[in-house]
This record gives C-alpha cells, structure tokens and sequence, in this order.
C-alpha cells in the first residue's frame, strides 16, 4: 500500500491540488492569486514525483509508466505550468478569479497522466470520456454566457457520438476475450487480423482519436475549440490538448499499425493531405488569429499523420520532433497574445498587429520568432522539423513533399 | 581560437544583433549603444576578413581554411565552412558596405532599434551563406537570410505593403522549399551531407538529376530580378525609402548570384548545362524591359535599381557562359559594385531628405546647391557606368568581351541595355544638377554632412587602389 501510494505521488498530488482549491473556494478565499499559487505548488509536486518515480506505476496491470510516458508528461506538465502563470494576469485583467479553470486544468493534467500511462483499453476509453467531459466544462468558461455555447454543445455532442465508436469497440473486444490489456490485444490482432470485424472495431478506436484530434475530414470542431474560447483555455486546446492527445495516439499506434499497415498507411496519408489542404486554405482564409492558428494546427498534424503513414521508428521520431517544435513556435506566438490587450480588451483580429513593432517591440519579436518557426525557416526550431519531414518523404514517397 | 576565424566572422554580427535588440530603449540609445556596436561589430568583422586574406594562398582558386563543426548526430550532419578568395572578397565589399551604412545610420533609424538589429542579423547571416561549403548549411543560411527583409518590409514599408511582403515571402519560400528538397536528395543520394565543391559528381537517376538542378536554379532565380521573379523587389525598390533597407534589398539578388556562382559551372550536370542559353535569353529578356522602363521612370531611385539589375544580370550571364576563367573578374566587379550602391543609395538618400524637409516638388537644380553631395554622385555615377578608376571598368570590359566572344548578338543586347540604364542614371544627373531648374529656395538646402563626405571619399580611394591592383589589401 505504502509503495502504491508511493508511485502515484504524481496523480495524488493533483487531486489534493483539486481539492485544494475546493477548499479555497468553499472557504471563500477568493483570489486568483491565491488559487495560482495553489494549483502552481500541486503541480510542481506533480511533476517531481513523475521525474523520480519515472518508471513506477500505480497499477502495473492497467498503468505502465516508462521513458516514453515520462517525456510526455514531463512536457505536458511544464507547458500547463507555463499556463497556469501567464493565464492569472488574463483572469486579473478581467476581475474573474478563475478557480473554475485551474480545478480544470489540474483535472485534465491529472486525466492526461492516466490517459498517456494507460495500458488497457477500459482504462484509455474511460480516461477518454473524462477528457471529454473536462473539456466540454473547458468551453463553457465564457463570461460573455452567450459565445461558447453553442461551441461547447457542439462539441460534447460530436464527441459523444465518436466515443460511442470506442465503446462498442471495446465492449466488442472485451466479449472476444474478456481482457483488453494492450498486451493482449496485440496477440488478438495478430490471431484475427484477417477478422473485418476486428479490423472494424480497431477502425473505431483510431477514428476517435482522429476526430479528438480534428484531423480533417473531422476537422468539424477545429475552428470551434480555440476560435470562439476565452484566451488561456483557447491556449490550453491549442497546446496542451494535442499533445497528450498525439501521446496517446502514437501509443496505440505503435500496437495496431504492424497489422494493419497496408490500409492504415493509405488512410494516413489521405487524411493528412486533407489536413494539409484544409489547413493551408482554411488559414489563409480568416482574420481571427485564434481561427488561423486553429486551421495552423490542422495543418501540422496533417504532416504528423503524414510522417505516422510512413510507420517506421526514425518517422515516428521525426513525428515527435515535429510536434515538440510545433507546439513550442504555436506556445510562443499564444504567449503574445496575452500582451495583445487595448482599453482591457484582449484582441485576437490580425488588424491588431498593425503598429505593434512601435508599441510593443518584444512582443513582436516573440511572435515574429514563433512564426518563423512555424513556417520551418532555419535557423529557428521549426526547421528541425520541416528537414525532418521532407528528409523522410523524400526517401519514401516523393509526391508528399509538395504539401 | 585560429580554427574558428570563419565562424566567428558569422557570430560576430549575430551576438552584435543580440547587443542592439536588447539594448535599453532611451532616445540616446542610437547615439550611445545600437550606433557604436553596429560601427564596432563592422570594424571588427573586415579587421577579421584582412587577417583571413593574409592566411589563405590567394594565387589558388578552392576554398581554403575549411572548419568543420558537429551538428545533428541523428541525421547525421556536419557543417563545413570555408573561404576562397571570391568570398572573401564578396564579404569584405558586404561589410565595407554596410560599414559606409553605419556611419549615417544615426540619420536613419528613427526611433527604433529594428533596423540595426535587421542589418546586423543579415550581415551575419549573409557572411554564413558566403562561408557555408556544405549543402546543409549552405541552404540554412540561404532561407534565412531573407528574415530580416521580410521583418523589414513589414517595418518600413509604405504602400502595398502587404501585397509586397505576401509576393516576397512566396517567392522566396517556394524558391527555399525547392533548394530544401533538392538539397535532401543530394544528401540521400550519398547518405551524408556533401560539400558543394562535389555536388556535380554525384549519379542521380536522369529525371530526378533534372529535379533537383531545376530545383536548385528556380530556387536561385527567385532571389533574382529575373523574369517572373521581378516584381517583388522592383516593388519594395519604389517603395522603400531607407536606405539601409534598399541596399539589403538590393543584396538579395546577390545571394540568388552567388548560388549560381557556386553550382554554375563546374558543379552542374552535363545535361543541365545545355540550357545555359535558355536563361541568357531570359535574362536579355529581363535587362532590356528594366533597362527600358529606367528611361520612362520619374523616380532616380527607381534608376538605381534598373542599373543594379542590369549589372546583376551581366554577371548571371557572365556566370553562365562556359568558362570557369571569369569567376574572379565577376568577383573584383562586385567588390566594387557593391559599394558604388551604397554610396549612390546613401547620397540619393540625403538629398531626398532635403526635398522632404523643404518640401520640394522637383529635385532639379537641387545638385547646384550642394556641392559635396554633387561630387559624390557625379563621381560614383560615372565609376558606376563605366569610368575608368575603379575594378569595374576592365572587369566588366573583360565580363563583356567574353560574352561577345560566346555570342555577338547577346553582347550587342548586353551593351544595349547597359547603355539605355546608363543614359538613364546620366539623364537624371543632368537634371539635379541643371541650373536653370534650381528653385530660390535651395539657398536652405544642407549639402551631405562633411563626415559623410569623407567616408565616400575614402571608398573612392579604395576603389582606385583596387583599379590597379585588386588585392592590394592583402600582404
């Protein structure tokens, strides 16, 4: 017992975070400071524990931490970190304490360890839901009590039905062979891959990832999470999401993709092109910076998917690469955002920018750095990833480069 | 530390850009920190392109002084620079250049610290793309070089700014993208980065050799004033008033030369080299149209950008004729080419700030008043288009022989359109300095500060030194 809580430091310490912001919020101790600094300590705690006991799990049967979780997390953790403090002066500036969004935010740290670290399907479809509803909670944050509504709804209800594909997914699995340890789904996949009906059912799992993840033909949600959201949980989509969730994903894939690599391979790579289309001419066609960055990210992870189709380990590392420098030029050009404020109002319209170098130097150069990183020109970290990608492309499949 | 003379030819600009954006932002700041590191980063930086002169063998053609660094060990990738004398002589006129720059660029900065740190990040990163002798490297600094332009236009930009930047930043990142792919084949075909003295020697499959040549050329061409690549930097010529911002425009045509210079033509495959005569034509093609636009155009700056096209274009032909004996002519030619520019760009930069502050409709007669600036333009006018005291003069003569010895109607072309935007600059000489044009209200015109005078001066002495001996610097 002493061990067990021992190696679930990381989970116990956010879920003494939750309550302790509870406690702060019952006790009417309402302030946003007061709140930051709480959920900043759990997580700090949260994150120690996940470093020292790196390869400790709570459950082995159900949990398997290792260096692969470790790194996610880590990462995942530093950038809700990040969050925590740049979106206080966000809630400050709009005389709102925020207690809502960091329960939220510990939560979803808290469901995104399980989530990465999960080695059973019960546990993933589980964590899956949670996430869900976290999320939907996440969009409801709106001052305004008109804005996210219809995005929330939106989005619980596309989700929802999704989910219900991993549901009956497992419940199918779960009655083949009464256990859904990933373990024991490979040797399942490998005795019935000829079954379309386990291929149907694994079909169900990967489609739910694609549609949380909003890669095009179900982009439906892409516009509506970070477009019309207050600014940190805009931030929080943007940023967090897709990393614990592309975590996830590269995780199952690793299980299911040796067996169904001739078909998965050509559905990667029409979603990502897709993804890429889509993203390239859904960004140029708006002016809300929130909504290019929306389709911005449609379009990266249509490059992440198109690297995934390759199914080898050196593209999957490039996949990671990618992703990590992606998701540092998108946190950058985020962080600018929170310094984009006029007469208390947080602008978000490109329009805004005209006359920031004059006003705001260092933020423009922020922003400009973080661009320039997006758009892959060295020498900044986005670079990394472009060479990767084409170096990869180009030794498999040469038609890709051109997206 | 003599190891790392190239690379810290590289960093010094860059650590200087870091000085000058991070300095304290007070309204003496350009006078007291951003001016002084600027002049300081330059100075230090030729003192250092002299002492790599009196290092290398400069009878030898190859780079020499080769540093390799250690970079990607998953790829894996190496860099590799290196220096030969056309560099080093491309570098001394970019930084002797930029120097000029610097002593009026109190003048210029208005109140931001963008520009300095601009230039600064593309000095350094120019000076890369000169050093770079491997692919890889030789590609990164090649698309970064045009972030600090594109930070610039974004800045000091006026008029269709935004259709400016959008058709600058396609062109050249397309022209990146391909030079991206081209480069990654290159390094697939032989498992490992390669230096680009060997790129040539390597057996692709006909049609993928064909790929990545195309690739590599377009790429280059899309830093060019060539037809259809053009309009970006005819646009940002008639709208950028700066100067220090026209001449890093006006340099990026020479990093779509040098890429030429470096494949073309020992480098390229055979089978791309028979169409050399495909891109003479379009070059021809291209000069002739700016050469004649130049006349009909109001605007000297305007003029000024149709002889640096025309002459980048001379030595893209010069380039591609087929011999390999006319590299260091084109080198000498450029040298001097280079600061004939910034001194032009700077004098023309003072005197549209007189018409400004006097509020002058015209600029004629405008000369008759300001007798420094007249010297200065009289004289770099004629050095420009031919007067025989600096390098320019038999270089050219000997560029352009070499053409008429290739083909004579390509160098009668040649000759034309080198007269028509000679006429041009001439024409608009005429007119700054026509007496019966001078308005009364010129007795308030400020002739070009005495400092100024004396640095343009000094260039003029530099350059006739050069006329009898190019390498006089080297001992």
């Amino acid at each position: 017992m002493q061990q067990l809580l021992i190696n679930s430091l990381p989970e116990i310490a956010l879920i003494i975070g939750v309550l302790h912001l509870l406690f702060l919020y019952i006790t009417a101790n309402e302030s946003t400071r007061n709140y930051v600094s709480a959920a900043r300590f759990w997580l700090l705690i949260s994150l120690l524990g996940s470093i020292i006991f790196y390869d400790k799990s709570l459950y082995p049967g159900y949990f398997q931490n290792n260096a692969y979780t470790f790194l996610w997390i880590t990462i995942i953790d530093i950038l809700t970190y990040v969050l925590l403090e740049v979106s206080a002066s966000w809630f400050l500036s709009q005389s709102k304490t925020g207690c809502r969004y960091y329960m939220l935010l510990l939560l979803a740290t808290l469901n995104i360890n399980i989530w990465l670290t999960a080695t059973d399907l019960l546990v993933l479809g589980l964590s899956g839901l949670l996430m869900i509803i976290i999320n939907y909670y996440f969009l409801k944050i709106d001052y305004d009590k008109q804005q996210t509504q219809s995005s929330s709804l939106l989005y619980i209800k596309v989700l929802m039905m999704v989910f219900l594909l991993l549901g009956i997914s497992y419940a199918y699995i779960y009655s083949w062979m009464g256990n859904t340890s990933y373990g024991a789904l490979k040797e399942f996949i490998e005795i019935n891959q000829s079954n379309p009906l386990v291929f149907a059912t694994f079909t169900g799992v990967i489609v739910f990832f694609l549609c949380f993840l909003g890669i095009a033909p179900f982009h439906i949600l892409a516009e509506e999470k970070t477009g019309k959201s207050i600014l940190p949980v805009a931030h929080y989509f943007a940023i967090v999401m897709p990393l614990a969730l592309w975590g996830v994903f590269i995780k199952i894939n690793l299980i299911i993709f040796p067996f169904y690599a001739p078909i998965i391979t050509k559905s990667y790579l029409i979603f990502g092109l897709l993804s890429v289309i889509f993203g390239a001419i859904g960004a140029n066609a708006r002016i809300n910076l929130h909504r290019i960055y929306a389709y911005s990210s449609l379009y990266h992870f249509g490059i992440i998917l198109l690297l995934l189709s390759l199914g080898n380990m050196s593209a999957i590392f490039i996949a990671y690469l990618y992703l990590l420098t992606y998701i540092l030029g998108l946190n950058g050009a985020y962080l600018t955002f929170y310094s984009l404020k006029s007469h208390g109002e947080y602008m978000s319209s490109v329009t805004a920018l005209s006359g920031l170098a004059k006003t705001r130097p260092y933020t423009m150069g922020v922003l400009l750095i973080s661009l320039f990183s997006l758009m892959g020109l060295p020498p900044l970290a986005g670079f990394l990833g472009q060479i990767g990608f084409i170096h990869e492309m180009l030794n498999t499949t040469p038609a890709c480069v051109w997206c | 530390m003599s190891e790392m003379l190239l690379l810290l030819v590289v960093l010094i600009p860059l650590i200087g850009a870091i000085f000058t954006a991070t300095a304290k932002h007070t309204q003496n700041y350009a006078t007291n920190n951003v001016y002084n590191v600027v002049v300081w980063v330059l100075l230090a930086n030729i003192s250092l392109i002299l002492y790599i002169f009196s290092l290398i063998d400069t009878s030898k053609t190859g780079i020499q002084l080769v540093e390799k660094y250690n970079w990607l060990e998953i790829l894996p990738i190496d860099f590799l620079l290196g220096a030969d004398v056309f560099s080093l002589l491309l570098l001394l006129g970019i930084n002797l250049s930029f120097l000029i720059a610097g002593f009026s660029l109190k003048k210029y900065t208005d109140d931001s610290k963008l520009l300095p740190t601009s230039e600064l990040l593309f000095i350094g990163l120019l000076n890369g793309y000169m050093l770079a002798s491997d692919i890889i490297s030789f590609y990164i600094f090649f698309a970064a070089v045009s972030i600090p332009l594109i930070v610039l236009i974004s800045n000091y930009g006026k008029q269709y700014k935004k259709n400016i930047l959008v058709r600058f930043s396609l062109y050249n990142l397309i022209g990146a993208l391909l030079l991206l792919c081209a480069i990654i084949i290159m390094y697939n075909s032989k498992s490992g980065n390669i230096p680009l003295n060997t790129a040539g020697n390597l057996h692709l499959r006909k049609t993928v050799e064909y790929f990545v040549w195309m690739s590599l050329f377009i790429a280059f061409m899309s830093r060019m004033p060539i037809w259809p690549f053009h309009y970006w930097i005819s646009s940002i010529n008639s709208t950028l008033r700066n100067p220090i911002v026209f001449i890093i425009g006006n340099l990026i045509p020479l990093v779509g030369l040098y890429g030429f210079m470096r494949f073309w033509p020992n480098t390229v495959a055979e089978s791309i080299a028979i169409y050399a005569p495909l891109f003479d034509v379009i070059c021809i093609f291209t000069m002739l149209f700016i050469a004649l636009v130049s006349l009909s155009h109001k605007e000297f700056r305007y003029k000024i950008f149709a002889y640096t096209t025309v002459y980048y274009l001379i030595y893209l032909i010069g380039v591609l004729l087929p011999t390999s004996g006319l590299k260091m002519n084109i080198g000498y030619s450029l040298f001097s080419y280079v600061i004939i520019i910034t001194v032009l760009s700077f004098t023309l930069s003072h005197i549209e700030k007189e018409q400004k502050r006097l509020d002058l409709y015209s600029l004629k007669g405008i000369l008759c008043r300001m007798p420094r600036a007249s010297i200065c333009l009289s004289l770099f006018i004629l050095a420009g288009i031919g007067l025989p005291v600096t390098p320019l003069f038999w270089n050219n003569f000997i560029i352009i022989s070499e053409i008429f010895n290739y083909n004579l109607t390509l160098g009668i072309l040649v000759i034309l359109a080198m007269f028509l935007v000679g006429l041009a600059l001439l024409e608009e000489l005429y007119l700054l300095k026509d007496k019966s044009s001078a308005p009364h209200i010129l007795s308030e015109t400020k002739d070009l500060p005495e400092t100024e005078f004396f640095v343009y001066v000094g260039c003029l002495i530099i350059l006739f030194f050069s006329f009898f001996k190019p390498l006089w610097f080297v001992f």
